[in-house]
């Protein structure tokens, strides 16, 4: 019994530290500084929209950036704007969600990624 | 010991007033040899400094100089000027995008897209901006959400292809076959325009520095009504040097 509950615990401390399917970081050393809770998704027109949240779990102000990049039912990439890199803050030990919208009626599918911010 | 010096001393005399060949002596012939021997390094240092100098001065000239390299537009680390630049113009367009297609202004009821004109864009700031630039963003963006389509037969100079007009004037032209030639009433009106300014506001700070305000205003009219659907503001500020200038 002992040992189902250690392996349950486990499995849920494994798969609470996994990051989101749809998000990941390009630096890992910001995975311990920021964390990602979830994606909602909705349809707004017809255009998919994201929100992603979670929290800077660290004791100080930090940047970050921000992409994403979006793919037609084929999985081709769908060129815009958006997958252009974007900054946002967050204030130490805060809650943080960022939206985006999909560039075209044809993005179905999505993929988030958060960086480190650049220094200039 | 350099026996070509000594030897070459060793020939010299010295003409006395009768004419008459006296050799020189030990004493002198040393110091005469430490003379020409310290003339000769100090020529042979001078002709080391100097080659050295324009080697030196050619890898100043050519290696060390700043190659021209390309801006990677992915990740550009560079640091910020005080004016306006690509990033500017990607980050106001992409905002402004982005707004624009969350607020819902442009869900036609059956699905359909619309028709929007780009109207004028002011450039009330100390820079020469063609705010095309910005526009263009714009547009690409929009044609590819499949939302809206984009006029250019009527709207502001820069964003009209004036072949429209010019395309109808060969229905007269007897060369043209008029079955190929554009018939009255096709053009399409727009619903929709867009317009906007780009606003700079400086400001000196106490400690000298200067601070930048950059202001991208825009709104989305819907034509038949003159309302404005959607509008927003996206500011990009910027500090550096007072001696920094920004037109």
């Amino acid at each position: 019994m002992k040992k189902r509950l250690l392996g349950l615990g486990l499995a849920l401390l494994v798969l609470g530290c996994a990051p989101q399917p749809n998000v990941r970081f390009v630096d890992n050393s910001i995975s311990g500084d920021i964390s990602v809770e979830g994606v909602r998704e909705r349809t707004k027109g017809q255009l998919k929209e994201i929100e992603v949240f979670g929290e800077n779990e660290s004791g100080d102000y930090m940047k970050f950036r921000y992409r994403v990049v979006w793919k037609d039912k084929d999985g081709f990439e769908i060129k815009s704007m958006s997958s252009n890199w974007q900054d946002f803050s967050v204030f130490k030990k805060t809650p943080y969600q960022f939206s985006v919208i999909a560039p075209s009626i044809d993005a179905v599918e999505y993929m988030v990624y958060i960086n480190e911010p650049i220094d200039n | 010991m350099p026996w070509n010096i000594w030897f070459t001393l060793m020939n010299l005399s010295i003409i006395n007033t009768n004419n008459k060949r006296i050799p020189l002596k030990k004493s002198e012939l040393i110091s005469l040899f430490l003379r020409v021997k310290l003339n000769k390094t100090r020529n042979n240092l001078m002709k080391k400094l100097i080659s050295s100098s324009v080697i030196v001065a050619t890898l100043l000239m050519t290696g060390c100089a700043d190659k021209t390299q390309r801006i990677d537009m992915n990740n550009d680390t560079a640091g910020q000027v005080m004016g306006l630049d690509y990033r500017d113009f990607n980050e106001a367009a992409g905002k402004m995008v982005q707004s624009m297609l969350a607020s819902g202004a442009l869900d036609k009821k059956d699905g359909d897209r619309f028709v929007i004109a780009i109207s004028d864009i002011k450039n009330d700031t100390m820079q020469h901006i063609d705010t095309d630039q910005l526009i263009k963003k714009i547009r690409v963006d929009l044609l590819r959400s499949k939302r809206a389509v984009i006029t250019t037969a009527v709207g502001s100079n820069g964003n009209v292809d004036k072949m429209n007009k010019d395309v109808r004037k060969l229905n007269d032209d007897a060369d043209f076959n008029q079955r190929t030639t554009q018939k009255k009433g096709q053009l399409i009106a727009p619903e929709l325009s867009i317009s906007g300014k780009i606003i700079q506001k400086n400001i000196t700070m106490d400690d000298g520095k200067q601070q930048v305000e950059y202001y991208f205003q825009m709104s989305l009219t819907e034509l038949s009504s003159g309302l404005a659907w959607w509008e927003d503001e996206a500011v990009i500020g910027k500090r550096g040097s007072g001696k920094s200038v920004a037109w």
